[in-house]
């Protein structure tokens, strides 16, 4: 797993690196969610897009998306973008006849038009006006697959090189599409392979407890609120009721509420983190299923608040897929870092 | 080697002041390190989950606008 984002500003902030267009920002908003917390709003040519650490020869991602209007023909609506080093390697489009292609040239990320279309285009009445769909697609050097509301409706077997970019938006002034729930696995972990995700979202929940374990709630918190996962908890973070340690090893672990659900495909962790003094401090991300830790990778602290994240995809307590395990593992999952440096 | 291995190093006690320019400026740098808070204000969990519901789209007719 790659990334996941729920479109909250949280997400957005911590897992995109490039920033354009009017409406973004202003569009984050509960109107905009598929099912609840926040969706993201693009229009007027307004975009973000993420520059992966490495280029990535195959991957799968799934987001739900709803358009305001259909375009007017000839225009195509384009609301993705893999990108090699900005230049378009695949966009997903779709027309006024609510027909999705993949197009090799225009995109997002230059809020050019889409020319090129990939092979041929899918049936009509794909996309309609004001409707969240799931869109997932499958690309790789031997094709490409494309799949709305988890039908597959596209697959070309054209080749398409690495792409080492995602933009997400949209690419005209006219027209405006709503985003929610994307993930992004990226193939480079152990087979088995996830697949095809399908019926997904994304759950944003913040901590409503301690650890369950004692020393583990070692970090210091600030008053008024005077717990560390009542600090953790405020949505957005408050920067002045935090909590902190210069103690080597010390912990901070917390427990969340439940998930309701039938499958947890993967956790992901959103955290807020600074040093509050010039150094090399570091913190650790700890996953902690059933006693039994995860950690993440180090991160050399910044001198402001920064988000970081952390996935994880196998239950550390059982060495399988979270996917394989029980629903009620994945939610007695302790979240919390070490000071680690 | 690195300096943030020296760096590493110094704060474990495994290399001595008495070695090069560059690791001198490690110790300093390791001796400032000590003050410093690791500081969180907000931890969230993103759960990748199924929706259990599959969600119909709206099929409409239209032919263009």
């Amino acid at each position: 797993m790659l990334a996941t984002a729920n479109m909250s500003s949280t997400s957005i902030a911590g897992i995109f690196d490039q920033f354009s267009g009017g409406d973004f920002g202003v569009g984050v908003s509960a109107a905009n969610a598929v099912f609840s917390g926040k969706g993201a709003a693009f229009s007027r040519n307004s975009h973000c897009g993420r520059t992966f650490d490495t280029a990535l020869t195959e991957l799968m991602l799934g987001i739900w998306m709803s358009p305001n209007l259909l375009p007017i023909s000839p225009n195509i609506q384009c609301f993705l973008t893999l990108a090699n080093t900005g230049g378009t390697v695949a966009s997903l489009g779709f027309n006024n006849l609510g027909q999705i292609g993949v197009y090799s040239a225009g995109g997002v990320q230059g809020s050019t038009a889409l020319s090129g279309l990939i092979g041929n285009l899918s049936a009509q009445n794909l996309i309609v006006p004001a409707v969240y769909v799931p869109i997932e697609l499958h690309i790789s050097a031997t094709g490409i697959e494309v799949r709305v509301n988890r039908t597959s409706v596209l697959t070309l077997s054209n080749a398409f090189g690495a792409v080492n970019q995602l933009y997400i938006g949209s690419n005209t002034s006219n027209f405006s599409v709503l985003l929610d729930h994307l993930y992004v696995l990226d193939m480079t972990g152990a087979a088995p392979f996830n697949n095809y995700l399908t019926k997904w979202r994304i759950q944003t929940d913040g901590p409503i407890a301690g650890s369950a374990t004692p020393g583990l709630n070692a970090w210091t918190p600030t008053t008024p609120q005077g717990s560390d996962w009542a600090n953790a908890a405020n949505i957005p973070p408050n920067s002045a009721q935090n909590n902190y340690s210069a103690i080597v090893g010390a912990r901070m672990s917390l427990a969340f509420p439940p998930l309701n659900t039938s499958r947890v495909y993967g956790l992901n962790s959103w955290m807020s983190l600074e040093e509050d003094a010039a150094g090399g401090r570091s913190a650790t991300p700890i996953y902690r299923s059933n006693n039994v830790d995860q950690s993440g990778d180090e991160i050399a602290l910044p001198g402001s608040f920064q988000y970081f994240s952390q996935n994880s995809v196998i239950d550390p307590n059982t060495g399988q897929p979270w996917f394989d395990g029980s629903v009620a593992a994945a939610q007695a999952c302790e979240i919390g870092a070490s000071v680690s440096a | 080697m690195a300096n943030a291995s020296l760096d590493q190093l110094t704060r474990e006690g495994l290399v001595q002041d008495d070695a090069n320019a560059i690791v001198r400026q490690a110790l300093r740098e390791a001796s400032v390190t000590d003050d410093a808070n690791a500081v969180c204000c907000g931890v969230y969990r993103e759960a990748l989950v199924s929706t259990d519901v599959v969600v119909t789209s709206r099929r409409v007719s239209f032919v263009s606008y």
